[in-house]
This record gives C-alpha cells, sequence and structure tokens, in this order.
C-alpha cells in the first residue's frame, strides 16, 4: 500500500496529459496532394515526401557514432507539437515509430551492401530477419525485412560509404493516425543517391 | 490508458526465476526502479512512461560485465554503436541484446559497449553466462551516462522490436530499492551440485567394484572431458593423493561434453585393500588447471571384510 499514495497523483497527472495528447495527435492527419522532394546536400541523397511529411529536426542528427556512422535523417508524418509530445510521453521510441530513415556510414573497407547487411556487428541481427537481393535506385542492394532496427531496410553501396534506407512500424501500439505503411514504402523506394 | 498497468502486483504475480545480471559477489546500485516505485510527477523517470515501466537501472560503468539474468537464446543483437545521448536522436543507435527465456518471456540488456557482445545471434546461453560490457550506448543521460538497462517483457513477435516490460524480482534480491546496491549470487562459470552415486560396499580383496558419481553442471559453462574430473580430497586419502581404492587420484567424465543444467557422470572401480578395515575415498568434482568445484563432502566406503 505504501506505494499506491504517489503513484495515484502521478496516475491522475498522467490522464491529464494524456487527454492533451489525444488533441495533439489528432492534428497529425495531413492534406492530400503530391509529393515534394527532400534533398540532402549533408547526406547526399534525395526523396520524395508524401503530404504531411516532414523530416524531422529533433530526431535527425549528424554524428560520428562508432567511428563508421556518419549520421542519419529521419522522416515522421506527426507534426513538431505531437512529436515533443510523443518523446515526453510515451517516450522516444513512440515518435521513433512509424518513420522513415535515411543513414550514411564509411564503408572504407568496400564491404558489399550484402555483406555489411549481414554481419551482425554493422547491422545487427533479429531472429526471423530476412536478408535478400534487391535493387534500388538503380543500385544493387541488400534488403532487410524484419532486422533489429528497420522493419524494412535496404542497404546500398557507393563509392566509399553505405546508405542504409528504411522504415520502422516496429511499434505498433504508437502508430500516429495518419500514418500508413504504404508511404513510408513510397518514400523508401524513391530513393535517390544526388551526385 | 495504458498507465493503469503501472499499479504494482502482488509480489507473488512478478515474473521470477531472475538472477541479478552481473556476476555473483559483485554489487551494483540500483540507479532507477521502475516507474511503480517512484514518484514519477516529481522525478519524471524514464520508467515512468512507455514499455520501461518495469525496468531498472544498474549502475554498471563502461566495462563493467553483465551476467544473464535468466538462460536463453539470443533473439536480437545490435552492438555496432560507440556512443550515445540523452538526445533522442539516438533512439535508434542503442546497442542491446534480447534473450528468449522459453517460456514466453525475454530479457533485454540495453546499452552495452561497442563490439562487446559475449555471445552470438542464435546462441543458447545459460544463466549467469557472460553477455556484454555496459556502456552507454543509446539514449543514456549524464556524463557519460553508462549504465545497464534491464528488463524483461513478453517474447516480441518477429518484427517487433520491443513490447511492454512485466514486474520482474530477483532470486536473491526482490524488487531492489533504489539506491541499494544488492550482491549478485547469479550462477558462476564453474559450479557443480552432487546427483548421486555414493555407496557403501563390502569387498574381498582384489575384488572390484565399477560404480559411477554424478554432479549435475549448476555453472554457466560447459565441462569438457578434457578437464572435468573427480579429483581426491580431504580427509581421506588428502588433496590429489591416490586412493588406494582407485589407484589413482583422478576420475574422468564419461562425456564429451556437459553442457549447464546436464548430469556428468564419472565411472571408476572400487577395488578392495588387501588389509581388512573401513576405508573411503572423497571425491570432489574439479575442472583441472582452472579451479576446483563445491565440495560437498561426497565419499565412498569400503568395508574390506
Amino acid at each position: 500500500m505504501r506505494r499506491v499514495g504517489p503513484f495515484a497523483t502521478f496516475l491522475a497527472a498522467v490522464i491529464g496529459l494524456a487527454a492533451l495528447g489525444a488533441t495533439a495527435l489528432a492534428a497529425t492527419h495531413g492534406p492530400s496532394g503530391p509529393a515534394t522532394a527532400y534533398v540532402s546536400p549533408t547526406l547526399g541523397y534525395s526523396i520524395q515526401l508524401p503530404p504531411a511529411w516532414r523530416r524531422s529536426t529533433v530526431l535527425s542528427a549528424m554524428v560520428n557514432n562508432g567511428n563508421l556512422k556518419v549520421g542519419h535523417e529521419v522522416f515522421t508524418i506527426r507534426s513538431a507539437p505531437d512529436e515533443a509530445s510523443a518523446i515526453a510521453d510515451p517516450g522516444p521510441g513512440a515518435a521513433w515509430s512509424y518513420v522513415a530513415v535515411v543513414e550514411q556510414w564509411r564503408d572504407p573497407a568496400g564491404w558489399s551492401a550484402m555483406a555489411w547487411a549481414t554481419d551482425p556487428l554493422l547491422a545487427g541481427w533479429a531472429q526471423g530477419q530476412v536478408v535478400e537481393s534487391a535493387t534500388i535506385d538503380g543500385h544493387v542492394a541488400a534488403k532487410v525485412t524484419n532486422g533489429p532496427r528497420f522493419s524494412v531496410a535496404y542497404y546500398v553501396f557507393d563509392g566509399g560509404r553505405m546508405f542504409v534506407v528504411g522504415y520502422k512500424v516496429d511499434a505498433p501500439d504508437w502508430k500516429p493516425s495518419a500514418a500508413n505503411e504504404s508511404d513510408l514504402r513510397a518514400i523508401v523506394s524513391s530513393f535517390h543517391i544526388t551526385p | 490508458m495504458t498507465r493503469l498497468a503501472l499499479l504494482p502486483l502482488p509480489a507473488e504475480a512478478a515474473y521470477g526465476g531472475l538472477r541479478l545480471p552481473f556476476p555473483p559477489g559483485r554489487a551494483y546500485p540500483v540507479t532507477q526502479t521502475p516507474g511503480a516505485y517512484q514518484n514519477c510527477a516529481a522525478t519524471g523517470g524514464s520508467h515512468c512512461i512507455g514499455n520501461d515501466v518495469w525496468a531498472y537501472d544498474f549502475g554498471l560503468h563502461i566495462g563493467d560485465q553483465i551476467a544473464a539474468a535468466h538462460s536463453g537464446t539470443v533473439i536480437r543483437y545490435v552492438a555496432g554503436f560507440g556512443i550515445g545521448s540523452c538526445d533522442p536522436a539516438f533512439r535508434n543507435d542503442a546497442n542491446y541484446i534480447v534473450l528468449d527465456h522459453g517460456d514466453g518471456y525475454s530479457s533485454i540488456y540495453w546499452h552495452i559497449s561497442y563490439a562487446s557482445a559475449a555471445v552470438s545471434p542464435g546462441e543458447f546461453v545459460a544463466q549467469g553466462h557472460p553477455i556484454a560490457d555496459a556502456g552507454a550506448a543509446g539514449i543514456v543521460c549524464g556524463n557519460p551516462g553508462d549504465h545497464l538497462h534491464f528488463a524483461v517483457e513478453p517474447t516480441p513477435p518477429d518484427g517487433v522490436s520491443v513490447l511492454r516490460s512485466v514486474q520482474i524480482r530477483f532470486d536473491e534480491a526482490g524488487e531492489p530499492a533504489l539506491g541499494s546496491a544488492p550482491v549478485s549470487a547469479n550462477r558462476p562459470r564453474f559450479s557443480a551440485q552432487y546427483a548421486g552415486g555414493s555407496e557403501w560396499v563390502v569387498l574381498g580383496s582384489g575384488e572390484r567394484h565399477p560404480t559411477a558419481g554424478l554432479w549435475r553442471n549448476t555453472g554457466w559453462d560447459s565441462w569438457s572431458s578434457t578437464s572435468s574430473r573427480l579429483g581426491t580430497f580431504g580427509p581421506e586419502p588428502k588433496q590429489d593423493q591416490p586412493s588406494v581404492l582407485t589407484g589413482t587420484n583422478r576420475v574422468a567424465q564419461s562425456q564429451t561434453t556437459v553442457r549447464p543444467g546436464e548430469v556428468a557422470s564419472y565411472p571408476f572401480e572400487l577395488i578392495g585393500p588387501p588389509a581388512p578395515g573401513i576405508y573411503r575415498v572423497y571425491l570432489r568434482p574439479v575442472i583441472d588447471g582452472i579451479t576446483w568445484m563445491e565440495d560437498e563432502g561426497v565419499f565412498w566406503l569400503v568395508d574390506r571384510r
């Protein structure tokens, strides 16, 4: 019983916050219309974003992580306030749900896409993942479905660098109401390496 | 309102069979308890929200060894990230390992150090087996923010990353409180428990009697026939001294490999000595060249009439 007192206070607080969150979530429904191009000058690629989708400045980061990773950009249908609300409650995992991601890694050893995608240290590993050959943007790629970090990801080698282009729908409890997997597939399939 | 699940369950409903996730004899402070045991309105801890509401944080530092809290099979494995940050942009750059216990639940070990995994994808590991070194990859707050985030959750189906954690308790520490530093009683690498075979036999001079000692492997590593033995021990004949009942100071393991949980058999013969009397041979399991295992005072007795 000692634990119930502070918990009851906490519960009352989160019920109030949840009501606010529900309002914000409803605002994520976007308009219909043509896709717009997003060009990344830093990572050297472009993609097409369906209406209401945007680059998340909060979740994107240019960071040399693990010596090889250059950075990543995240694309979400959540509005900025909704994204902030999700990060605060129920947490960053929710904000990362139903997002498209483009990562760039240095590949000085010239690993092939398939070799990279099947190396547990470089790409991680999950039971039940499926790795297969694929093509994206005219490049030979390795496609990993149900991997440890992405629901679907393509690994694309391009001149000393490895792109990882994928999306996450691996936390279905936190799906934004306006998000759908077909939009995410369209974003990923529009990936294009820019000169 | 998923938050309702934060209500503490009765202690007996908590998921058990766990040992603290670090090697035996070590103690680390609990740096964050499950949200149910926090004043979340005041602290706003990361275990107050989302899937992590029944997680524990332990104050392991970079390089400290993490041990399996429960046996299981590695079903998710990420170890390729070097750093972390309090920034939510690092959410997908967390190093972690998930062990499927085989009973519908899995344990998850977050923030391990880059390339430190001591297990392989798909490998089955025993309770106590090293998992990896602690680190600070993923969302960690503080400088460097290193710690072990540990939780148990229903085993996620393929394609689902993590599920909502469940209430847990550790065999040796229950549900440890914030700031406490419980001492791990997790399994050591080599440990044995007597499982049978000891006899009291009457023999004539030179008469032979086949027998076998049985010991269960209760550690996390396998025993190999190349080094797993029963060794003579005190009080009779003395440590490493040949026994008049066996003629040797060692008895070899019959199986090539004995994995954790399995029982090793050490067959040998008792031989009646020339002189009448009561003789004993005390035997203790040993991994030659590494360590003696537990001494339970097990002996065979020969009544030479």
